[in-house]
């Protein structure tokens, strides 16, 4: 016979039981991002015309076919052709989907996550809410 | 605001719980956009976000919003058990137990970000939950204190209300009662004071950090000690009122 009280506890212990799960087999994505990652493309993804955009681009650092080191003291080095060009230190906040770097000039960069895992890296340059998504970076590890 | 249950209760008590509720509302999820980038007032977002990262097997962020959304959940319901439970200990004490609750919480949450928060995930998704559960708290406890009536913590629900209600006001074949005069009313107050709270919350967290939570807490505590000052305020003037040898007699 249906009984509405076990129906609500069983649903609860599922949920729980699902948690405790994710929780143990899942792995952050601050230890994910460690390591070395090589920019494979920085592309246009929403705008093909600069005149689009309201926002000055000349305060964007472009980065291009770049290795970024992911380092577990929270500092990120940008290399190109074997030298170091940059250093910054990176946070990831949100539920995991927004990283950023604050370059040693000061200078803070905004990314979404769009994906991450061992892989692969797509951040999307993110000016605001309104115009998330007019870069886009790809690395693969 | 907490003395009256739902059937004693006032207009005028629910707009003040209505009013500072939604700015304590309002200031918490904007100082938690800008601190954590996630919104702590209402899981709406959350529920949208979830489906999203199961379609795209993002695991961890599964797991997080999943105890975000139960956090969420879970201040809600012990919200009102307390409420059901201490209900015999007065309506006063009964209403307040959640709002002391929340307080601790806030307190806490204000310390620990602006003495020890380092910005790592964990601290983050900790944090947010922390938040979460709080505002899960508060928007069961107005709601159950208020029959369903007021919800502070999003505005969704605000916006069908407000369209509907103003919709009955003008229509020309609708009466304007003072019922429906009342309800336009709270809709506003809490609009205008939950756009104040994150106006002013986000002020406070752009140059204090994370003292806007104990901002938050004080005007919870203005709920809590609110009603107390009215209760000894009108014992005093009771006591004025008698004759002095009358409390001579008693004492």
């Amino acid at each position: 016979m249906f009984n509405f009280n076990s129906l609500i506890i069983s649903v609860g212990i599922l949920l729980l039981t699902v948690s405790v799960v994710l929780g143990f087999t899942t792995t952050s994505p601050e230890n994910i991002l460690l390591g070395e990652w090589s920019e494979d493309s920085w592309t246009y993804e929403k705008a093909d015309s600069p005149s689009m955009f309201y926002y000055d681009l000349s305060s964007v650092r472009k980065h291009e076919a770049e290795h970024w080191l992911f380092q577990d003291d929270n500092t990120v080095l940008f290399l190109k052709e074997g030298k170091m060009i940059g250093k910054a230190s990176w946070i990831i906040k949100g539920r995991g989907h927004i990283l950023r770097l604050t370059h040693e000039d000061g200078l803070i960069e905004r990314y979404d996550i769009k994906e991450l895992n061992h892989h692969e890296l797509v951040l999307n340059f993110d000016i605001g809410m309104e115009s998330r998504g007019i870069a886009k970076l790809t690395f693969t590890k | 605001m907490l003395r009256n249950d739902i059937t004693k209760r006032l207009t005028k008590d629910n707009l003040l719980l209505a009013g500072s509720t939604a700015i304590a509302a309002g200031m918490v999820n904007v100082a938690s956009v800008i601190a954590f980038f996630a919104f702590t007032s209402n899981v709406t977002g959350h529920v949208a976000v979830f489906a999203e990262e199961i379609v795209k097997g993002h695991w961890h962020q599964v797991f997080i919003v999943l105890v975000w959304l139960l956090l969420f959940l879970a201040g809600a319901f012990i919200a009102n058990y307390i409420i059901n439970s201490v209900a015999v200990k007065g309506t006063y004490v009964a209403h307040s137990v959640p709002v002391i609750l929340e307080i601790v919480i806030l307190v806490a949450i204000a310390f620990y970000g602006h003495h020890y928060y380092s910005e790592t995930l964990q601290e983050t998704e900790f944090l947010v939950g922390a938040l979460l559960f709080c505002m899960g708290l508060q928007n069961s406890l107005v709601s159950t204190i208020t029959g369903g009536v007021v919800k502070t913590t999003h505005v969704t629900g605000l916006f069908t209300d407000l369209g509907t209600e103003l919709s009955q006001w003008f229509h020309p074949k609708t009466e304007k009662t003072k019922i429906l005069k009342d309800r336009l009313t709270l809709r506003f107050t809490i609009l205008s004071f939950y756009l104040f709270g994150g106006i002013s919350g986000g002020w406070i967290f752009l140059r204090y950090d994370f003292i806007v939570f104990y901002v938050v807490a004080v005007v919870m505590l203005f709920v809590a000690y609110y009603d107390l000052t009215m209760v000894v305020t009108k014992k005093t003037i009771m006591k004025i009122r008698r004759p002095a040898h009358e409390i001579q007699e008693q004492n």
